[in-house]
């Protein structure tokens, strides 16, 4: 069966491996076709749905007010609260021509309190509850002039001489939030307990004098 | 190469190349069922990638063989290994009489055995050689030196003598015993 060599010569290996040889199982070349194209098929219908759903999904956010739209702004807003620390201003107007932009904005710890230093001789303060991550007062519609000074639980606001009205945007899963006017308590918010010194609007904010009589 | 061109050479790969392919991965594994498997997977992978290799025969036994070394590394390979089937069908010695029939089933292991014990490319270079791969193709399949796989190939064929050889002594200790 072997030679002397130290291995087999070539025909009595070509036996040896020929008897543990198993038939060849019969396979048509258009069954291996179909299978190709099926698997190809499926590879492209995979490619081309999670191109639709990208497409899509890039759609959606761009229509204001869409479930995709409102999804992708609070996500943003969750990714630049777990980014920022919680007194970092995010945004601060100058130039006392440019009302519209003027205000502060950032990410809250477990208590915010905003206090109005002065009480003005007109302007209003809209508060509203929203699906935010971060605090947002903002100043509308007056050209006076008021400063945000950003503390460890809020913001104190001079606004000496300031007929400005403003808006005050707090994230609904705010815990506790007081808002002061010349020290009085206008607003606070104390687990479920809401109150407020001014007048509910229909959509659900509150709307309050800073000028004199905002405590009736 | 177009869609008709190449559909046609695609045909033909695996009118000249499945047997062949086939009976490679089945001496590599010594399991007919899942060499099959293999071998068709092989042509399914050539057919989608829509152009021909260069070097068609070492493409195919390259994609089969790197198949079957997953394979064999899978848990569930070794499973199946336990619960191998009892007799087998083999193509050789069709009519034989019943002392040679133990003597060819009891060669047929020995030969199966010392493959299985052999080192993966070892085995390989055995088995491609066999089926007349040119020594560049030998290179081109196992990612070797071309002008190393001579002496590959000798010391491959001297391996596998060695341990058919201690397998066939493990073989008849028992009987000596008896």
């Amino acid at each position: 069966m072997t030679n002397s060599q130290e291995y087999f010569d070539d025909d009595e290996l070509s036996g040896m491996l020929a008897s543990i040889d198993h038939p060849v199982p019969p396979l048509e070349v258009g069954a291996v076709i179909r299978r190709a194209r099926i698997r190809s098929g499926r590879r492209s219908a995979l490619l081309a749905a999670a191109a639709l759903i990208m497409v899509a999904s890039i759609a959606t956010a761009t229509v204001p007010g869409s479930l995709g739209r409102r999804y992708l702004r609070e996500w943003l807003d969750r990714r630049s609260a777990s980014r920022t620390p919680a007194v970092a201003v995010q945004a601060r107007g100058d130039g006392a021509d440019d009302a519209a932009s003027r205000g502060i904005a950032f990410a809250p710890g477990p208590q915010v309190d905003i206090d109005f230093k002065w009480e003005q001789s007109a302007g209003a303060l809209q508060v509203r509850w929203a699906d935010v991550a971060k605090v947002m007062l903002s100043q509308t519609g007056s050209q006076s002039d008021a400063h945000y000074a950003l503390m460890p639980n809020g913001v104190i606001v001079d606004n000496a001489g300031s007929r400005a009205s403003y808006s005050l945007v707090l994230p609904r899963t705010l815990e506790r939030a007081r808002v002061r006017v010349a020290g009085k308590v206008v607003l606070s918010k104390e687990g479920q307990t809401l109150s407020c010194a001014g007048v509910h609007a229909d959509t659900g904010s509150c709307v309050i004098e800073v000028g004199a009589g905002h405590s009736k | 190469m177009n869609a008709y061109a190449f559909d046609a050479a695609f045909r033909a790969a695996f009118a000249s190349r499945y047997a062949e392919l086939f009976r490679v991965v089945d001496r590599y594994l010594g399991d007919a069922s899942l060499a099959g498997d293999i071998a068709q997977e092989t042509f399914v992978r050539l057919y989608n990638r829509g152009t021909m290799p260069d070097d068609l025969r070492a493409w195919l036994v390259s994609v089969a063989l790197n198949q079957a070394r997953d394979e064999q590394r899978s848990q569930s390979r070794r499973l199946r290994l336990l619960r191998r089937r009892a007799p087998e069908e083999h193509m050789g010695d069709a009519a034989l009489a019943p002392d040679e029939e133990v003597l060819s089933a009891e060669r047929r292991s020995l030969v199966r055995r010392a493959l299985v014990i052999l080192p993966a490319r070892d085995r390989a270079l055995l088995l491609l050689r066999e089926e007349g791969y040119s020594y560049r193709e030998l290179a081109l399949s196992l990612d070797i030196l071309e002008s190393s796989v001579g002496t590959l190939l000798a010391r491959a064929k001297v391996a596998f003598r060695k341990v058919y050889e201690s397998q066939q002594r493990e073989n008849i200790k028992p009987l000596e015993r008896a």
